[in-house]
């Protein structure tokens, strides 16, 4: 179920470009109309290639104006290729980029970073550019695919039809110069692999140093600060200019070969030609063959060649698109591309509790992401009463987030079941459980949109009959005491992740204004005070002790001074409840009850239960 | 509701966005020609030769033209002779020359190109921090998107110049010169013909490729805007996806992001729409200039009964092989489009620069003052209001004098730091440093003094030992073994099959958080500045190491009783043995003194002492407080 965010393997490396189309969610009537249109553009080449000699060996003004027809057809059929190329390109992009869409939106997080006791500066980044690659991949990744649908597949699909049209038209008027074309058209794709067989080798290692002598520039560029801090900015220019020389020697023997491959290719066309032309002149010498035919021959055997040599110079896109789709398909949803959520009937329980009175208890609920070993959750069973703001503690990595969503259905359990009275969460439709939840997670996301949207969490353009109602968003920020956003910056103004213009205070309060909104009937916050100085933490503090008051609310914190604000503390240590209190613990107590290790029955109150009463099923 | 959203809103690359008063095109051309002038042969030569295939290629159809229809009219085989020699040796010719053309073409471009990225850097050596434009970043930290996102940027408007000559300069010049020999050829044969072929060749080399230009120009325009809209979604539901577990909001907002992908996809069916209606009219005219030219050769009447033919067949497919070279012109024009902005870009990036050099200190260092420094963060509007980074600090360092500085994120440390490097612009208040020769101000002039780790440090993609030799390019082996050492790292080193020679990959993704942060700690050691900097030189260790660490970083015993250390950290643990610290909180010193005399009275940094000594010690000094939506 889990689509991370690693790009599956390069599988496929050595695919046919023909073999990369079964893969792209092409239209079923692209590749024939295609063909369709190249049938029409060949015979139009043949139909003006014999006016034309017409027009030049009678002169006829008749035929002229047939010309004239056949022009304007030609060129009607190379627009209309070009069309329903971009116009499939556009379609297969959307489709994929729809594809990448479902999987940005996974149902379980899997990189949910609580990494152990390190502090997560690095790691912090490293996700950044991972977040950053995948929408950078539906952006311009997905448009690599372009030149391929849009130069490659037309001149494939023209060079399957005009050469073999050429050479049977020509067959039928002058079939001497029809062998030959016959003959010398299969040398052009034999050469051209085996150039390309014997240049790949020597060219990949160049192409590899090319990368990174192209990225020496760059590097130099993002490290100026730091050579000028060390007085070695001066020197650097030099470097520079050294690197981009040595670039182009590098560039220069990788193109010196792919320059003479092309060459190679383009002389045999033009052996080819003067092969036929040659004879051609003989035969007309000797009064055999017309001028007419003459003409036509001279026309038509270079169209011949024309798809094909194109179709190499045309390579390098398949490779582009063959690799971006390598990157693509794996990324996207597991989910079918049309179907955007599983809906209500999916889940056999239709009946959804409602959350602010029911009881939830996790029956032996284990949770093992993937990419680390020990669990996040170890067979926790512990009962939530629905009367208690309850605050879950320990230190990070214990499991405290993991709780949280498990509670809100972010993450399945591996093992074990959720309960809320009695029922497993994992049958209630995940959508009419999340409608009466809240989760304000330990860095809150500021939505590229306006205030009153981020707190409304609806987008602004999106056609629903629900637009904001503004008069709620000022309620609702002056209810979690942000009430001084109304004026400034406004609700209108446009946020973002880029700008600043919200303090990380404010953030968490706007955060929790969105459980104010949805009326939410259980909200879960994760560390609301976590990365706050403390003058901002003990407004926050307020805001989340008000919030509690009116529903049910489960926190996940480190704060001694939230944890005295709650009915009931849960200690985590190591993915294990190890303690239970009314009152938090005095500090000593959750450092030795991590040694304890084990669950439940060292509660001072004794709600934790080893057994969960069988109502479940 | 309004769809197109200010400009503002999405502070990443724009195609038209750059200095405020962008350079003319005269002022473009003004600045590159010196860049292009030492290499003006070199593009003469493949120019040149592109002319040369061309011809060779009009010239080859047209004396095929001729060799067939004048053989059709059966002469004695002597006649034709030369013709089939000339067949044969064009035909060779072209192909030649065509790859002559390629080859010097390409090499005169990236010539080019290599003088031009030199000449780039050298102005941004030039100009100096105001290339990096501080002030407006103070607070923004090594994940700042748009410094990174210029300097792409950068390196792609360098690139494009490499295009413009190879796609636009070149093809429009040879096709100009080969219609410049050619229509009066035509026309010196026939007039009429003449003028058709002329009014072709404007038509497909000079309308066409404008029109394309000019509509690739709005359809780009518009699908960058959508694309950046549907990047801003696409982080949005990527980022946001806790935020959104509530109700319907992780739908409605994926409906948003699906209305962007079929709006970029109308854009995509649109650019379709004028891709095909410019290459149906670029083959309508050149198919109805070989039309036009056959009638105006069946009309004229200098042509004879028996020439006539044979003229006939060599205008048509001359004017036929002139017609194609023409052919890839539009395609330059969508060239010119997309590259115009980037030169626009470019001509101000190489803008010279006639800042004189401050006066470098020089001399053994005496002291460094801090006075009543406020940095205010006041790059985008939004932040008048807010409180400033630093609010009237006052700091002295003087030689073999440790100052630790503790606070927590946003508390203004690596301000503080950077100010002192000289990297930030104080708002208000003075750095001076004061050496044996004299009295300096702060700024650019004093990084010689004052350097080590900062948070924006680079990691080159390199190997290990060359990204610790930059700092001090002339040390030697124990050197470099004590720095790494002294900074955890020389096992880790020695362990790696490569050891010294392994090459870091790009950005320093190939290293954990941890050890990058040694690595540019191990830098900083080497270099041995005056005054030893270092921001946040534990991040991402294990405490237990980075207590160890930190105090073998601020003891005189280890870092040398003469060497002055400026750090800054938001654990305590370890600086017991620092002369001074100082306590920042959002932007103010709430308390300074000794690490003992703090520890006695209460306050902030009694109070992290105690929390240190439990499991969790003061939140993470991350830089992106205000966009902690990373996991």
């Amino acid at each position: 179920m889990s689509t991370g965010p690693t790009a599956g393997p390069a599988r496929g490396g050595h695919q046919s470009p023909v073999a990369l189309l079964r893969r792209l969610p092409l239209s079923r009537w692209h590749l024939p109309l295609l063909a369709v249109i190249a049938v029409g553009t060949a015979a139009a080449t043949i139909a003006q290639a014999e006016l034309l000699a017409t027009a030049i060996a009678g002169p006829d003004a008749s035929v002229l104006g047939w010309l004239g027809v056949i022009v304007v057809l030609r060129a009607t059929l190379s627009g209309a290729n070009i069309l329903v190329s971009g116009c499939g390109s556009a379609r297969v992009r959307r489709r994929l980029r729809r594809h990448l869409l479902q999987g940005v939106t996974p149902m379980e997080a899997p990189t949910v970073g609580m990494g152990a006791d390190c502090e997560s500066g690095a790691e912090g980044d490293a996700e950044v550019t991972d977040d950053g690659s995948r929408v950078t991949l539906m952006t311009r990744g997905v448009d690599m695919i372009d030149p391929y649908l849009t130069g490659y597949l037309p001149q494939l699909v023209a060079a399957a039809v005009l050469p073999l049209a050429v050479v049977v038209w020509l067959a039928r008027i002058d079939p001497a110069s029809a062998l030959t074309v016959a003959l010398t058209l299969p040398l052009i794709p034999i050469l051209g692999a085996l150039v390309g067989w014997h240049t790949t080798t020597a060219t990949h290692r160049q192409w590899r140093a090319l990368d990174r002598l192209g990225g020496h520039f760059l590097d130099a560029l993002a490290g100026l600060a730091t050579l000028r801090s060390f007085g070695r900015d001066r020197n650097q220019v030099h470097e520079v200019r050294r690197s981009a020389q040595e670039f182009r020697t590098t560039s220069m023997s990788v193109l010196r070969i792919a320059f003479l491959s092309a060459m190679v290719l383009e002389l045999v066309a033009a052996l080819a030609v003067a092969l036929v032309a040659v004879p051609l002149g003989m035969r007309l010498l000797d009064g055999t063959v017309s001028l007419q035919v003459g003409l036509v021959v001279l026309l038509l055997t270079p169209e011949a060649f024309l798809p094909l040599r194109a179709l190499g110079s045309a390579f390098h896109t398949a490779a582009d698109a063959r690799g971006a789709t390598d990157r693509i398909l794996p990324a996207g949803a597991t989910r079918p591309v049309e179907a955007p959520w599983p809906r209500g009937a999916a889940y056999t329980n239709p009946r959804v509790p409602d959350a602010s009175h029911a009881t939830i208890q996790l029956d032996r609920v284990t949770v093992c992401y993937p990419q680390r070993h020990a669990p996040a959750l170890d067979r926790v069973s512990v009962q939530l009463p629905a009367d208690h703001t309850i605050a879950l503690a320990g230190a990070s990595g214990a499991g405290k987030s993991t709780l949280l969503r498990l509670l809100a259905g972010r993450v399945t359990p591996t093992s074990g079941r959720v309960l809320v009275d009695g029922v497993d969460l994992a049958s209630l439709d995940p959508h009419a459980w999340r409608a009466q939840l809240a989760l304000v997670p330990q860095h809150p996301h500021l939505f590229t949109d306006t205030l009153a949207a981020n707190v409304a969490l609806r987008p602004q353009s999106v056609p629903t009959d629900l637009g904001v109602d503004r008069n709620r968003v000022v309620w609702a920020l002056e209810a979690a005491q942000a009430g001084e956003l109304v004026d400034t910056p406004g609700l209108e103004a446009r946020l973002g992740s880029h700008t600043r213009a919200l303090s990380a205070g404010q953030l968490q309060r706007v955060a929790i204004a969105r459980a104010y909104y949805r009326e939410a009937r259980m909200a879960l916050l994760d560390e609301p005070t976590a990365r706050l100085d403390t003058a901002t933490a003990t407004a926050v503090h307020r805001t989340v002790r008000a919030l509690a008051q009116h529903r049910r609310t489960i926190i996940a914190a480190h704060s001694p001074v939230l944890l005295s604000a709650v009915d009931r503390v849960l200690w985590l240590s190591a993915g294990t409840v190890s303690a239970s209190a009314c009152q938090p613990p005095p500090q000593s107590s959750h450092h030795t009850a991590g040694e304890r290790g084990t669950r439940a029955d060292i509660s001072t109150t004794a709600r934790i239960s080893d057994g969960v009463p069988d109502h479940g099923e | 509701m309004p769809t197109s959203p200010p400009q503002r809103a999405f502070p990443t690359v724009s195609p038209t966005m750059g200095s405020e008063d962008p350079p003319t095109l005269r002022v473009v051309v003004a600045r590159l020609i010196p860049v292009l002038s030492p290499h003006w042969l070199g593009l003469v030569r493949a120019g040149v030769t592109g002319v040369g295939t061309q011809l060779a290629g009009v010239s080859l159809l047209a004396v095929a033209a001729w060799l067939i229809a004048r053989a059709a009219q059966q002469p004695a085989i002597d006649a034709l002779m030369l013709a089939v020699v000339a067949v044969r040796g064009l035909a060779l010719a072209r192909g030649g020359l065509r790859y002559v053309e390629r080859i010097t073409g390409h090499d005169a471009a990236l010539r080019v190109l290599a003088e031009l990225r030199g000449v780039v850097y050298g102005r941004m050596v030039d100009r100096g921090r105001d290339a990096e434009a501080v002030p407006s970043h103070v607070s923004s930290g090594p994940g700042d998107g748009d410094l990174s996102e210029r300097h792409t940027r950068l390196v792609q408007d360098v690139d494009a110049v490499h295009e413009t000559l190879l796609r636009v300069l070149l093809p429009a010049t040879i096709t100009l010169v080969v219609g410049l020999v050619t229509v009066p050829i035509v026309g010196g044969v026939a007039p009429a013909a003449g003028a058709v072929l002329a009014v072709g060749l404007l038509l497909s080399a000079g309308v066409l490729p404008i029109a394309a230009g000019w509509w690739d120009f709005r359809i780009g325009r518009s699908a960058w805007r959508r694309r950046t809209e549907l990047a801003a979604c696409g982080l949005d539901l990527l980022r946001g996806a806790e935020d959104l577990t509530t109700g319907d909001a992780d739908r409605d907002h994926e409906t948003v992001a699906n209305q962007r992908i079929d709006q970029l996809a109308r854009i995509d069916r649109r650019a379709a729409w004028h891709a095909a209606a410019l290459g149906t009219l670029s083959q309508l005219c050149s198919g109805l200039t070989v039309v036009g030219v056959l009638v105006a050769g069946t009309r004229s009447t200098d042509l004879g009964p028996g020439g006539g033919t044979v003229t006939l067949a060599v205008l048509a497919l001359t004017s036929l092989a002139c017609m194609e070279t023409a052919a890839p012109l539009p395609e330059a024009g969508r060239v010119w489009a997309r590259s115009l902005p980037a030169l626009r870009r470019l001509a101000t990036a190489l803008c010279p620069v006639s800042a004189p050099p401050a006066p470098a200190p020089s001399g053994p260092f005496a002291e460094l003052l801090v006075r009543r420094v406020t940095v205010r963060a006041d790059g985008d509007g939004t932040d008048a209001q807010s409180p400033p980074v630093l609010d009237q600090v006052d700091l002295r360092l003087t030689p073999g004098r440790s100052v630790v500085v503790v606070g927590a994120s946003g508390s203004g440390k690596s301000t503080l730091l950077r100010t002192v490097c000289g990297e930030v612009i104080p708002t208000h208040g003075d750095v001076l440093l004061r050496t044996s020769a004299g009295v300096y101000p702060g700024g650019a002039a004093i990084a010689g003094y004052a350097r080590g780790l900062t948070d924006d440090a680079h990691i080159f993609t390199t190997t290990i030992r060359a990204n610790l030799l930059l700092a001090r390019p002339d040390a030697d082996w124990p050197q470099l073994r004590d720095a790494a050492r002294r900074a955890r790292l020389l096992d880790w080193i020695e362990s790696l099959p490569q050891g010294w020679e392994t090459e870091v990959g790009e950005l320093g993704r190939g290293l954990s958080g941890g050890q990058r942060r040694r690595l540019l700690l191990a830098r900083a050691l080497l270099s041995e500045p005056e005054i030893l900097v270092l921001d946040e030189p534990t991040r991402g260790l294990p405490p237990k190491l980075a207590t160890q660490l930190l105090s073998e970083l601020v003891h005189p015993a280890h870092r040398g009783a003469d060497r002055t250390v400026l750090l800054a950290t938001h654990a305590v643990a370890g600086v017991d043995a620092a002369d001074e610290v100082l306590v920042l909180d959002r932007g103010q010193v709430r308390q300074r003194g000794t690490p003992r005399q703090l520890s006695r009275v209460p306050g902030p940094f009694a109070e992290l002492r105690s929390r240190g000594r439990g499991p969790g010690s003061i939140p993470p000094a991350s830089q992106r407080t205000a966009t902690p939506g990373n996991q």
